[in-house]
């Protein structure tokens, strides 16, 4: 008879069961605790597949301790292991300024990047770089990034070079921009993202042109976010013409938690309710 | 397939006997440990009257644990397509996603060895559970809280963070 043994011993797990279960975690979970855990998880650690997406969460607490430095280091190492295959670059994080180099190290060592995610601004003189960014990101798909890093040029930019691109979003705040800049960006995205089916514009403060140059540009369309883009005055056509293509509308007085949410031809309903 | 639903007309439940690693015999029904991969496998090729499976490798308190997980499993993937069948709204794969989570809220001793076995029996959707549930332990701590609560002991001479 075996008898169970009083404590266990994490280290006898299957390499194979060791390996799913560390895929599961974030980059820096691997390279900030697991690996310095002890030396059979550190041997573990060096699999390039943790390293295939680097997500830096909002909640992740030594961030800011670690400074722009350390995060640039955690980054480097990430990318020095990941061999060349990464597919996701997620900044969530709003405590720091990232440095356009650190950007700049990431997308010139891989050109398989698919996600880009940046909740941090860059500076800026540092949009025009955008051109050379571009450039280096043909496979990406989906754009998240900040009103403050982004121009007019730089969607022109990334319009021609990521074919493949289907989703974006602008978010941060537009206090200085005119009605006219807005449309301007509006009118870049038309013009040289035909191919998005997911657009979120929240406090954009672009007008109905600007809403009616997205419907014309972008026939793939699926999704459209316009929350708290105010200037955007909803009329029956222009409803009628969102509602009868997109699936999945929000608009402009939904609510940022979503609690509006509207799917298909219940728009109208929804509208209503929401400006009452 | 309707008369699987009516009681009078359905065969009595084909059972096995599971042995645990302490010498416990666990009766279930058929249908309970073919949940098992590795028993089902094997099934086909087993004698008629060899209904016995030796479980080296699991002890009887873990044994009872999986076999819960199981009966669960099998009982509400029946009521889930019953009301499928009779397009019933049925809320019962949320209430056994929470079963699951309430199941899988064990301490690191228990999960371990439900790992273990899970692993061992190849019962996908347990090892599956019992891995998001060792990632979230791990989630979002320092070197030492993992240390702590995963029972290790650092070998490690020089921080290779600190190193790099």
């Amino acid at each position: 008879m075996k008898e169970k043994s009083e404590t266990s011993n994490w280290l006898d797990l299957p390499r194979d069961v060791m390996i799913i279960i560390l895929s599961k975690l974030h980059t820096i979970d691997i390279l900030y605790s697991v690996q310095r855990v002890c030396s059979s998880w550190r041997k573990l650690c060096k699999e390039p597949q943790f390293f295939c997406r680097i997500v830096i969460p909002s909640r992740w607490e030594d961030c800011a301790r670690l400074g722009a430095d350390g995060l640039a280091e955690l980054v480097k190492v990430a990318m020095d292991r990941s061999c060349g295959e990464l597919v996701e670059f997620s900044l969530e994080t709003r405590k720091q300024v990232v440095l356009i180099d650190l950007l700049f190290n990431v997308v010139e060592r891989s050109n398989t990047l698919k996600y880009l995610r940046l909740d941090t601004c860059f500076t800026f003189q540092s949009r025009s770089l955008w051109k050379q960014i571009a450039r280096k990101i043909p496979l990406l798909e989906e754009l998240e990034i900040h009103y403050d890093s982004f121009s007019v040029m730089a969607i022109e930019e990334v319009g021609r070079s990521c074919p493949n691109l289907h989703y974006f979003k602008l978010k941060g705040e537009l206090p200085w921009y005119s009605r006219g800049d807005c449309n301007k960006m509006v009118f870049a995205i038309a013009e040289s993202m035909p191919q998005l089916r997911r657009l979120s514009l929240i406090e954009n403060g672009l007008t109905n042109d600007g809403l009616q140059a997205i419907l014309d540009g972008c026939p793939h369309l699926e999704y459209l976010d316009l929350r708290k883009c105010l200037r955007v005055n909803l009329n029956f056509s222009l409803l009628k013409k969102s509602s009868d293509r997109i699936i999945d509308v929000r608009l402009p007085k939904d609510a940022i938690d979503g609690r509006f949410r509207t799917r298909g031809n219940r728009v109208m309903a929804a509208y209503n309710f929401s400006s009452v | 397939m309707k008369d699987s639903f009516n009681p009078s007309i359905e065969p009595p439940k084909k059972t096995v006997t599971l042995v645990s690693s302490d010498g416990y015999d666990f009766e279930v029904e058929e249908e309970v440990a073919l949940e098992s991969q590795v028993i089902k496998d094997g099934f086909e090729d087993k004698a008629v009257d060899d209904r016995e499976y030796l479980l080296f490798n699991v002890h009887s308190d873990t044994l009872e644990l999986i076999i819960k997980y199981c009966e669960k499993h099998v009982s509400s993937r029946k009521s889930i397509s019953a009301a499928a069948a009779s397009s019933s709204s049925s809320n019962g794969e949320e209430a056994l996603k929470e079963w699951d989570e309430h199941f899988i809220s064990v301490d690191t001793n228990t999960l371990y060895d439900i790992l273990m076995a899970a692993d061992y029996l190849n019962i996908k959707s347990l090892l599956d559970l019992a891995i998001q549930k060792v990632a979230d332990t791990i989630h979002g701590r320092s070197p030492e809280q993992i240390r702590k609560k995963f029972n290790i002991e650092n070998d490690s001479i020089i921080d290779p963070w600190a190193s790099e």
